[in-house]
């Protein structure tokens, strides 16, 4: 690609990340990094009993894993829908998006732009949030558990699956629409997924288990992921659901360009 | 090709041929074979819907045509290098609410290219020009007669070839309407390609060479505005063709 293009396309991801740190949006999601800590010192700290028994470190720090790492992955999933509803808003493809596309712009090239510009604040906020975690759970339990950091790249594949997903979506549905699907779908999924996983329900043939399947496994890369972190979370089969994510996230990819560089505007 | 009155067959800024946009339900623009020569000033005229808008967003590559060839300045309309030096402003004008002009003007010089440094150093003399104030409003509390000098600010950034306008006078005031027939008097005497869809026929009368009128998706007429000898003279040939 010669320079032109390129400083085209960062002149657009510049200027669509502009609102993104302006509005009250990375204020409220820097404030929802507090949920993050709270299982930490409640769980680590002091003596936790269970039936009257005292819980170990080992069994503790597997329910922080639990806890900690299913808010993260709920934080960014939620403040990575925001982004993507303030990016595709009610002035997606109107006024200036029309004036960029007018402008000797490329339509791919514009579509990626507008969904790098979701994703760099979706991965630097997922970040933040692992990295606190980390820093929470040594500097709270001494636990130097970095192993967390591997987290990020499994949880940015969802994240990616996610905006590739709404993308697509937004060629044919309106923003309100995707957003609130999303919000009814991915819990569905989720736990589906996670029932799958490591209740071994839903796992059996059957037209339900076998659609929620065939759907983006975001439940199981979340497994996958706190394996990695934790043996006690690792199952065998939780992998695929990383071949099922990145395989979800290129048709979506592909459909998307195929169809935005079609679209009526 | 047929053209339009006066229009030169040696650089044709819009050449187009058996044009066609189908809507579906039997709705459709054209066919529109025309061609408006480089350097003109074209009036695009027409009832509500009779195409203008549509037409211009084919021009630009905004909607792809369902059948026929378009071509500007001799490219193809679908590469996007023929789109370069063609300035646009929309018939709606709006902005992303939380938006400042210098983020729009930084955006818009970034994307034509032009030298980041000088316009940052020009910018607020630029915008000056359009009767806008360098300030760290956003866009949301502009009065709708300031975002039209925005947007007119933006599209003819860089419209060295052409400039494509979609009713330039809405929401502006006497002052900017002067403003804005000042500078389009200036862009047309450096020979940059003009064309204004609009619905104020008084107001193109003096600066347009020739005028296009559209209805029901065709071309209803094309002639030179020298023929009109007064505005009701004009009013009268438009009327009659989209009666």
């Amino acid at each position: 690609m010669s320079s032109a293009p390129v400083m085209r396309l960062r002149a657009i991801i510049l200027f669509e990340l502009a609102p993104t740190l302006k509005g009250p949006l990375p204020w409220a999601a820097l404030a929802g990094l507090m949920i993050t800590v709270i299982p930490i010192r409640f769980i680590m700290v002091g003596d936790l009993r269970v039936n009257g028994e005292l819980v170990g470190q080992a069994l503790r720090l597997n329910y922080v894993v639990a806890i900690g790492y299913s808010t993260i992955a709920f934080l960014a999933t939620l403040f990575t829908l925001c982004f993507c509803l303030d990016r595709t808003g009610p002035h997606f493809l109107r006024n200036n998006d029309l004036l960029i596309l007018s402008r000797a712009v490329g339509r791919p090239q514009f579509y990626l732009a507008k969904m790098v510009s979701v994703l760099i604040p979706s991965l630097i906020y997922e970040s933040l949030a692992v990295i606190l975690f980390w820093e929470e759970l040594y500097r709270v339990a001494g636990v130097n558990l970095s192993h967390v950091f591997i987290l990020i790249l499994p949880l940015g594949l969802s994240m990616l699956c996610l905006v590739s997903l709404y993308f697509l979506m937004r060629n044919f549905l309106g923003n309100f629409m995707i957003f609130f699907l999303w919000l009814l779908l991915l819990p569905v999924i989720y736990v589906a997924n996670l029932w799958g996983i490591y209740a071994g329900v839903l796992r059996e043939s059957g037209a339900f288990a076998q659609t929620i399947n065939l759907l983006p496994q975001f439940g199981g890369i979340h497994a996958w992921s706190m394996g990695t972190v934790s043996d006690f979370f690792m199952r065998d089969q939780s992998w695929h659901a990383l071949i099922n994510g990145a395989v979800w996230t290129v048709a979506a990819l592909a459909a998307g360009l195929f169809i935005f560089a079609r679209k009526r505007l | 090709m047929p053209e339009t009155p006066g229009a030169s067959r040696v650089a044709a800024a819009i050449a187009c041929e058996g044009l066609e946009l189908d809507y579906g339900r039997g709705s459709r623009i054209g066919p529109l074979t025309l061609e408006i020569g480089a350097g003109s000033c074209v009036a695009l005229v027409g009832e509500n819907g009779a195409g203008k808008s549509s037409f211009i967003s084919m021009v630009l590559g905004l909607r792809p045509p369902t059948r026929g060839s378009l071509s500007l300045f001799g490219e193809h309309c679908h590469s996007t290098a023929s789109r370069r030096g063609i300035g646009y402003l929309q018939e709606s004008v709006d902005f992303p609410e939380r938006a400042r002009a210098q983020d729009l003007m930084a955006l818009h010089s970034r994307l034509t290219g032009l030298d980041r440094k000088k316009t940052s150093r020009e910018l607020e003399g630029y915008l000056d020009g359009f009767g806008l104030e360098l300030t760290s409003k956003p866009t949301r509390a502009y009065s709708k007669g300031m975002k039209q000098r925005l947007a007119l600010a933006i599209a003819m950034l860089d419209c060295k070839r052409m400039l494509i306008l979609d009713e330039p006078n809405s929401g502006l005031d006497p002052v900017g309407i002067a403003m804005l027939r000042a500078k389009l008097d200036a862009l047309k005497a450096e020979g940059t390609t003009l064309l204004i869809s609009t619905h104020r026929l008084a107001e193109v009368m003096h600066l347009a060479d020739r005028v296009l009128v559209l209805h029901q998706g065709k071309v209803a007429g094309a002639s030179p505005m020298s023929e009109f000898h007064d505005f009701p003279a004009f009013e009268k040939y438009f009327l009659e063709r989209v009666k």
